[in-house]
């Protein structure tokens, strides 16, 4: 079969600086990028093989020395990556495995996450080091060595100097705050929440059309930004394909690569719908190129780089804030409280394991777009509906871990459409970047029953069990949810809409 | 005490523009001048690119000994197209004689800028100009003055209005540049203009038609460098020698010719995969013949040359002989850098504009520029009697030097 990105050119590449065009009958030159014009020839120059001088992008990263072969496709050598939010349940595990790939790894992080938890009185279930320790630890376990400085997205000049420094090839952005509830408690957190994520990332593309306009933005996104339409419209993957139409009095127009509409779920979800924006801009403005990961909901413990130290894994978080359905339904599950499902519990919900997605982002770095290219990709791996997940851990539960679970029914906190039909396109991480799921639901919850069932583990979890049962209203209110309902997994009936993940 | 000489390049600029704007009263200090000293028709290099061209003024080499054929070359082993600079150059410049004092301003192919002694500021193709200039504590001045190497061609594919604001712009700045290194310690000072190439490529047809509406401005930028030629050659000091000259003529474009589209039509040259067309698409097992820019032509199967000779011999559009001349490498290249010579080189006939570019399905078609090279009417001029008899592009070093 052949690699994903064998074909992809220096046009992709991060190292190829671009150097306008040679205008051959003008016999002049031009600063301005024209990639395909009748008489005029884009030069670039690479970085690191100065010795070709000026030519056009054309190598393949098939026939260039400075790729080399991997298991996820062609990887630049060495190449520098830089991943803002470097201490967070998804930027520890990319770290250590694009480290191990090889990868110069940079990072930042002002462990805004350890204080969020902290502020809900919580903590991370699966204890994590300090960074220090993290890192001595990655470097004498795994031989990874990671260059982390610990700093604000915010404060643009520390930024602009550490970017300045390592003239990252690829940029991961996971420096933003990731919790919906967070966004709702009151006007300080949603502030918070937005001046954080809009502003840091706005920063961030004003820094890099500066330093490193060819370098890859990575910027994650959400599914929850897209909502759930009650159309059954199905969620493209960003932008409209090519022969979608829109129909009105009698007229039609083509709507092909036009942003599909966004219908965020809360404040947080808003601030990733105005990154999208900020971002879909810069690209058009400065030809900057970034991949919109629009990441399911993610679940798991599980890289094979976290498993190899204690001192090495990531975090784990159950409280109403942060905790993700799938991790706080397992550690609900070790407790013997009744999993909690919200309202219905009919909503449906992109869901990815934490290995697969590492997977999707090294394979995404891996075939950085093109200049000027916002491209989005549909990060998941399946659909479930929300009462299925709660089911299935149920049973992974019971049947692997003699555990005897209920699930119960609460009011709903939020605001969302708790029965809507949902069809989601995700074509292009296995159509353009190889990517085929390895982590089914139930094999990642077996994983988390068995290390969340360690002693040390167990005791933490119960420690803050108070954390679980959400308060946070989206009305303002904040009021514990009643229960609706308790039943016994399996005696709900299929019922409702099916979720459609079309990949074709 | 060494003798000095001052160098003026104009790109592009045909004799017979000169001699038409001397007679006309338009350029009156190169018309004094013209009167004083000696002027010539000269011949460019082949093909006549200005890179090929001032390759061989300032080396005095044939393209055969220092190693530039063109704006382009493929990179070896591939298909990919590389544009080669100063650093491909295999023969040594007159300024790579240490003993003189050098100004060089502007001269087109020569980036990055050498070590001299004295002051390099490269012509195009310089895209960037930290790398354009040394030394380098030259830069904070050519910054302040906003100095350009080239006017952005790209505007005059949307404004001819604004890329002739710009091309004066540019000119002013270089003016600039030439007044503030005047003053140095100098043996030779080297100045290039390089606008005029650019103002005939799109407006050629304005110079003929005087109701064109850039009709005066085309005049008014070489009424600008004649101003500046007087200026230059009224502060020289007596006895020095000054030398004039451009790298090719310029004349209208009747048609373009595109020689891969006739190659690829003939069976010649095989283009797949990408739909986009390009270098890097090219079928081995189906190509035996592929030009570059302009026409140069590399034979992959030296077997088909007498077909190839034969198909552009053969070429005509309406009724007319479109190739004028057929250069075989041997005939027009000697030297240790001619294995990487094209095989064949096409010089067409008037009015024809040879291209080798892959992108095009018709092997006619006409675009947005109005003007050309030629290879026989360049201009040479000395107020010295030193210029030889039929000069070539490659006699100009020995006049620098002499």
């Amino acid at each position: 079969m052949e690699i994903h990105n064998a074909n992809k050119t220096c046009w992709n590449c991060p190292a190829a600086i671009l150097k306008g065009n040679v205008d051959f009958r003008g016999c002049g030159q031009s600063r301005r990028i024209v990639p395909k014009g009748d008489d005029k020839q884009l030069m670039i120059e690479c970085a690191r093989r100065p010795e070709l001088g000026h030519y056009e992008p054309s190598i393949t990263f098939e026939q260039c020395p400075e790729w080399r072969e991997t298991e996820f496709g062609y990887l630049l050598k060495d190449m520098r990556v830089m991943i803002l939010g470097l201490d967070g349940y998804l930027g520890w595990p990319l770290a250590l495995k694009l480290g191990k790939l090889g990868c110069k790894v940079s990072g930042v992080d002002n462990y805004l996450r350890r204080d969020m938890v902290m502020e809900k009185g919580s903590h991370t279930v699966v204890p994590i080091a300090r960074m220090t320790d993290r890192l001595k630890t990655a470097s004498e376990v795994l031989g990874v060595n990671i260059n982390f400085r610990q700093m604000e997205l915010n404060d643009l000049k520390a930024l602009r100097e550490f970017i300045d420094e390592v003239k990252p090839e690829a940029i991961v952005h996971y420096a933003e705050i990731t919790a919906a509830p967070y966004s709702m408690v009151d006007v300080e957190h949603a502030i918070k929440t937005q001046k954080n994520n809009v502003l840091g990332t706005m920063g961030l593309l004003w820094i890099m059309k500066d330093i490193v306009p060819m370098s890859s933005l990575l910027k994650l996104g959400t599914m929850g930004e897209y909502g759930s339409p009650l159309t059954g419209r199905p969620l493209f993957e960003g932008m409209f394909p090519n022969d979608a139409v829109l129909q009105w009095d009698d007229r039609e127009w083509s709507m092909g690569g036009e942003l599909t509409p966004r219908d965020p779920h809360s404040f947080y979800h808003v601030s990733k719908v105005q990154d999208t924006y900020n971002v879909y801009e810069a690209c058009k403005y400065w030809w900057l190129r970034s991949y919109d990961i629009m990441q399911g909901v993610i679940f798991g413990v599980h890289t094979d780089e976290v498993a190899a130290h204690p001192d090495l894994r990531t975090r784990l978080d159950y409280d109403e804030w942060f905790g993700t359905v799938v991790n706080r339904f397992v550690t609900q599950s070790l407790l013997g409280i009744p999993l909690t499902v919200y309202g219905e519990g009919e909503q449906i919900r992109g869901m990815i394991a934490l290995e697969d997605a590492m997977e999707c982002m090294v394979r995404l770095i891996a075939a950085p777009p093109e200049p000027g290219q916002y491209d989005v990709v549909n990060q998941i791996s399946g659909l479930y509906k929300i009462r299925e997940v709660a089911d299935t851990v149920a049973e992974v539960g019971s049947e692997n871990h003699g555990l005897d679970i209920e699930i119960q029914r609460l009011e709903n906190p939020r605001v969302e459409a708790e029965r809507h039909p949902f069809e989601v396109v995700s074509s292009k991480l296995s159509k353009e970047h190889g990517f085929f799921p390895n982590v089914p639901l139930e094999k990642e919850i077996d994983r988390m029953f068995e290390l969340l069932s360690e002693d040390e583990i167990m005791n933490r979890i119960d420690q803050k069990k108070h954390v679980i049962m959400p308060v946070t209203r989206w009305s303002g209110e904040k009021k514990e949810s009643g229960v609706l309902e308790v039943y016994k997994p399996g005696e709900k009936k299929e019922e409702g809409y099916k979720g459609i993940l079309d990949t074709e | 005490m060494t003798r000095k000489t001052v160098v003026i390049g104009m790109d592009g600029v045909p004799l017979r523009l000169i001699e038409e704007l001397t007679d006309s009263g338009d350029m009156p200090n190169c018309a004094h001048l013209r009167k004083e000293g000696y002027l010539s028709s000269m011949h460019s290099a082949v093909p006549e690119v200005s890179n090929v061209n001032w390759s061989s003024i300032v080396t005095g080499a044939n393209p055969g000994e220092h190693g530039i054929y063109g704006f382009t070359e493929l990179i070896p082993g591939t298909h990919t197209v590389c544009f080669p600079d100063r650093r491909a150059l295999k023969a040594p410049p007159f300024w790579s004689d240490n003993s003189k004092r050098y100004v060089l301003l502007n001269i087109p192919a020569m980036y990055p800028a050498p070590e001299v002694n004295g002051v390099f500021v490269s012509g195009f193709v310089a895209p960037d100009l930290d790398k354009a200039v040394k030394p380098m504590d030259e830069l904070e001045y050519l910054r302040s003055i906003d100095y350009e190497v080239d006017v952005d061609s790209s505007i005059a594919h949307k404004s001819h209005r604004l890329f002739l604001e710009r091309l004066f712009e540019t000119l002013e700045k270089r003016e600039k540049a030439y007044r503030y290194y005047w003053t140095r310690k100098w043996d030779v000072f080297m100045l290039v203009f390089t606008g005029s190439d650019r103002l005939e490529h799109f407006l050629m047809d304005a110079y003929a038609d005087e109701e064109h509406e850039y009709h005066e401005e085309f005049i008014r930028y070489f009424r600008e460098i004649d101003r500046i030629v007087g200026d230059i050659y009224g502060s020289m000091d007596e006895g020095s020698r000054l030398v004039m000259l451009s790298d090719h003529g310029m004349e209208p474009i009747k048609i373009n010719v595109n020689v891969n589209a006739l190659l690829e039509q003939n069976g010649l040259l095989e283009l797949g995969g990408h739909p986009e067309k390009r270098y890097n698409n090219i079928v081995d097992e189906g190509t035996s013949a592929f030009a570059l820019d302009p026409g140069r032509i590399y034979l992959r199967d030296k077997d088909v040359a007498r077909e190839v000779v034969k198909l552009f011999e053969g070429l005509k559009y309406e009724g007319e002989d479109v190739i004028g001349r057929i250069n075989l490498r041997d005939d027009v290249y000697h030297g240790p850098e001619i294995e990487r010579a094209p095989d064949i080189v096409l010089t067409p006939n008037s009015g024809y504009n040879i291209k080798g570019g892959v992108k095009y399905e018709d092997v006619f078609e006409k675009n947005i520029f109005k003007g050309k090279h030629t290879a026989s009417d360049a201009f040479l001029y000395c107020n010295e009697k030193c210029i030889p008899r039929s000069p070539t592009v490659e006699d100009v070093r020995d006049i620098i030097e002499k």
